[in-house]
């Protein structure tokens, strides 16, 4: 409202209001990156004591360690496996429900039904489908003649395993954005191209694809987003293991905490500059979203 | 021409199945391991080892009772609801208020305050974590609902939302509650929130959802059982009742209930929610 | 009731150009006083500065004997009826008209039985239940008018309240409004772009220009007598003609070579000067001889034809022709003979009109 009262009363109103949330951001937010920041220029012993400013040879120290490295290695080929493949399955599914036939709500339901599980959720599924001696992939397996698996205990399996699960659960998410998009293309679009000669395929990637740019952006990041600060799935599926093979970043930071508090905020840091950087495209590209759009 | 036609309509008629049975197959596929639950949570421990265990040959609510009492699911289902309508009635609070104000106040600070809510908006909680945990123990809250809830009462993304929803609102409303008398206390309860109810709803909803979903937190200041939520209750749930898959599915379906009955009644909301924009899985 | 005054009242808007300039108004007591010009003019920005909804950046401004410029809006004593209606689309029509009583501490019983009688007034009883957005445009216009009335203000500010009305309603509402403004004897300060509502429902207009008082009179005085091009120009329909004209001697002036009046512009005008004529299109006759002009344009109007031509000058002529047989057709030459008792004057110059005779 273009009314200016006196600004010493608009100022004490407005104190008043963003008092709650400022002490909030502030105790559990700001205050903690910063103090996560300083906390990784000390080294201690493992009982928290003798608490001694090393400056940033911890952060060098870390950030080069082997552990850490892995765990990086481990995180990034977690996005890798989870997103691009999250985006097209439920692109496909988005695609495959979006036509006009008797009953298609339920397909739609039905494909978008994992959003209504948690991270613990899918993974306690998964984890009893893969149980070794009585889940039913093994039952499977063993009814096939073939020997059984042990997905979840082979380094070579397991962080490809574990992202199964993760883009079976996003599949939801995907599904739900992206058909919500679709329906708004208008059909117009799709007749006149077919009247142009492009057959379903051309229609798809010259048409719809394009048109849910904005939507397979924000998809893009925020599963990305969410792939880095995995922990969930791999505290229930494989705790890190085996020899270390999906001991994500999160993961790791969390194993670090009672032991070594220092290296705990310097990794802590490091995800911040990861994950931070990608949050700030998205909120720049919503920011710009909610001003242009609709 | 007779039969051209009903060859015509009999290639669209098998079309049409093959496009159902396509359907179905991917449905099949998706439902898949929540099939496979619903069917092992009916099932006793001794009909595990074979693939009669996938055959709907009964509904069976035996082990209900195990998972709420036994498995303790009960009280982690309450721990959760109450923790989760805590942090989304502070969430929709705090929101509503900060951003009414950076709507509309004009304050001291203002710009330092959106920038500081830009700021929180990118720090992923999974990186405070380890000063968060520092607070709170030094603070005795551990095994404590308050360390559940007070870290997340303030949401900035939510605040965003609800600026944004606000600023929405066509002006000449406003001016005209001006005109008519009100300042700036009543013109946002008799005005400008009864104008963002739906923005309220899905914030509410979308809060509701992650606050529910929370593992990472809950897991790091809980060790009563009295203090767990649902969802690291589920991770325990081997060691409470063994192997016993059937009571450990049905305790996983439980603990997606709510979130189930929330989502058909708020279809709309959730989708609005969802493409204003996630941070957190 | 009370008087409105704005004394040397300036507003800018951030960096940009004044959007109110200099304005001097004086609103009497019952008067109802009609703020016109085009879009941008500043005429709503005058109105929510009176309303206490923008501050002034210079000047004074008083409502009653009371200066208003530290006062908020909710303590000015004035109501206002947006363009929009600003209608609560979430609220009943009778909370929506008893809603600025309930901050000035009237109970809800009290709220209501004055919504109901003001509703009753403007035939909005058959309503009152129902939410804004089940309400015609006519209806929503005068809940609008009911939620100003409800408080019996002394100032009712009306931006544009017309304008969302088709043609039909409009020329009713008019009416109503005129009809309404007599029986509550109230001050009513009404802003408009359009100058039929100005001339029709005005004690006096205000016509605004680039924030700028250009003309300030009844409606007779803005139609008869314009004070400069611009209000010569923005008042009427079709504009009034405005032709460069040129003081042959100082009894004499003459458009493109033809004499078009013998004017008495001694020791103001020299032989030579360029002066701007202004007539009205109903003021023209074709004839056998006058200012010649080329037709580009003919409109059918049913009982009359509007014509435009161009003058040997370039200047575009518009009249009216009202007689029976066949009107000229597209590309004839016509020769057009003002009356010379009906013409205005224009400085070029200052754009200032010339008193004269």
């Amino acid at each position: 409202m273009a009314v200016k009262r006196s600004r010493r009363r608009e100022t004490r109103l407005a104190t008043a209001l963003v008092a709650p949330a400022v002490l909030i951001l502030g105790v559990f937010v700001l205050y903690p990156l910063l103090r996560t920041a300083w906390l990784g220029f000390f080294v201690q012993d493992p009982f928290g004591r003798n608490s001694r400013w090393v400056g940033l040879d911890q952060y060098r120290d870390v950030a080069g360690s082997d552990s850490f490295l892995n765990s990086l290695g481990v995180t990034v080929r977690f996005v890798v496996l989870t997103v691009p493949t999250a985006l097209v399955l439920g692109l496909l599914l988005a695609t495959l429900a979006n036509q006009q036939l008797r009953g298609i709500r339920l397909f739609r339901i039905i494909f978008a039904s994992t959003i209504a599980t948690s991270v613990a959720v899918a993974s306690m599924l998964w984890l009893v489908l893969l149980e070794p001696s009585t889940g039913i992939v093994n039952q499977v397996l063993e009814a096939a003649g073939r020997d059984p698996v042990n997905l979840l205990n082979d380094p070579d399996t397991a962080l490809a395993t574990v992202a199964l699960t993760t883009v079976w659960q996003s599949l939801g998410l995907v599904f739900v954005v992206t058909i919500a998009a679709m329906q708004s293309i208008p059909e117009v679009l799709y007749e006149s191209a077919r009247v142009d000669g492009h057959g379903r395929v051309s229609r798809f990637l010259r048409i719809t694809v394009p048109l849910l740019g904005p939507q397979l952006m924000f998809l893009t990041v925020v599963l990305t987003i969410g792939a880095f600060q995995s922990f969930g799935q791999i505290d229930i599926l494989t705790e890190g293991g085996p020899q270390d093979s999906t001991n994500v970043m999160v993961y790791s930071i969390v194993q670090q905490l009672p032991l070594d508090r220092g290296a705990a905020s310097v990794e802590a840091v490091l995800l911040f500059l990861v994950v931070g950087a990608l949050s700030f495209v998205q909120f720049r590209w919503l920011d710009r979203r909610v001003h242009y759009g609709s | 021409m007779a039969a051209d036609a009903k060859r015509i309509e009999l290639a669209a008629g098998s079309k049409l199945v093959a496009r159902y049975l396509l359907l179905a197959l991917v449905a099949a596929i998706v439902l898949f391991p929540v099939y496979a639950a619903v069917m092992v949570a009916q099932k006793s421990l001794t009909e595990l080892g074979s693939l009669d265990v996938l055959v709907p040959d009964r509904i069976d609510l035996g082990s209900v009772p195990t998972a709420l009492g036994e498995a303790r699911m009960g009280r982690y289902l309450v721990n959760s609801a109450v923790v989760s309508v805590a942090i989304v009635i502070g969430q929709v609070v705090t929101s509503v208020l900060a951003g009414y104000a950076l709507a509309f106040l004009d304050f001291t600070g203002r710009r330092a305050l959106l920038a500081a809510v830009a700021a929180s908006l990118i720090i992923p909680f999974e990186v405070t974590v380890v000063v968060n945990f520092e607070t709170v123990q030094q603070l005795g809250g551990v095994d404590t609902y308050w360390a559940l809830v007070l870290p997340f009462v303030a949401f900035p993304l939510g605040i965003f939302l609800m600026r944004q929803a606000f600023l929405g609102i066509p002006r000449d409303l406003l001016d005209a509650a001006v005109v008519d008398g009100y300042g700036h206390l009543g013109i946002l309860r008799s005005v400008a929130l009864p104008l963002v109810r739906s923005t309220v709803a899905a914030l509410s909803l979308f809060s509701f959802l992650l606050a529910w979903n929370q593992y990472l937190w809950p897991l790091l200041v809980t060790n009563r059982d009295d203090r767990r939520t649902v969802q690291i209750g589920l991770k325990q749930l081997t060691g409470a009742v063994g192997p016993d898959l059937g009571v450990i599915m049905t305790a996983t379906l439980l603990a997606t209930i709510p979130i189930l009955v929330l989502l058909v009644v708020f279809e709309r909301q959730l989708i609005r929610g969802l493409t204003a924009g996630s941070v957190k899985g | 009731m009370a008087t409105v005054k704005l004394a040397a009242v300036s507003k800018r808007f951030d960096g940009a150009t004044l959007a109110v300039d200099d304005l001097d108004l004086d609103v009497a007591d019952g008067e109802f006083m009609v703020l016109l010009g085009p879009s941008g003019c500043g005429k709503s920005t005058v109105l929510r500065l009176i309303a206490g909804l923008e501050r002034p950046d210079d000047g004074e401004i008083s409502i009653g004997d009371r200066v208003v410029n530290d006062v908020d809006a909710k303590e000015r004593d004035i109501a206002m009826v947006f363009q929009s209606y600003a209608l609560y689309p979430h609220m009943s029509i009778r909370r929506n008209i008893g809603f600025p009583l309930k901050p000035r501490g009237i109970a809800r019983p009290d709220r209501d039985k004055e919504a109901e009688r003001v509703a009753a007034q403007l035939g909005l009883t058959d309503v009152l239940d129902r939410k804004p957005g089940q309400l015609s445009g006519g209806q929503r216009q005068r809940v609008a008018l009911a939620r100003a009335m409800v408080r019996r203000p002394s100032v009712f500010l009306m931006d544009e309240p017309l304008s969302n009305l088709d043609a039909k309603l409009r020329i009713e509402t008019r009416a109503d409004l005129v009809g309404l403004h007599e029986q509550l004897d109230a001050t009513v300060v009404y802003v408009t772009h359009d100058q039929v509502e100005a001339l029709t429902m005005a004690d006096r207009i205000a016509v605004l220009d680039t924030g700028r008082l250009q003309q300030l009179g009844t409606s007779e005085e803005i139609y008869d007598r314009p004070a400069n091009l611009f209000v010569a120009g923005f008042v009427g329909t079709p504009p009034m003609n405005l032709w460069s004209a040129t003081v042959v001697d100082d009894a004499a002036v003459e458009v493109a070579g033809v004499r078009i009046a013998d004017a008495s512009f001694r020791g103001v005008w020299s032989g030579g000067s360029a002066v701007v004529a202004g007539i009205r299109p109903e003021a023209i006759e074709l004839a056998g001889d006058g200012v010649p002009g080329t037709v580009g344009w003919v409109e059918d109007l049913g009982h009359e034809h509007l014509i435009g031509a161009t003058t040997p000058a370039g200047d575009v002529a518009c009249l009216r022709w009202t007689e029976r047989g066949k009107p000229p057709r597209i590309g004839d030459e016509v020769y057009m003979r003002p009356d010379p008792a009906q013409l205005h004057w224009f400085d070029p110059a200052t754009s200032e009109r010339i008193p004269w005779p």
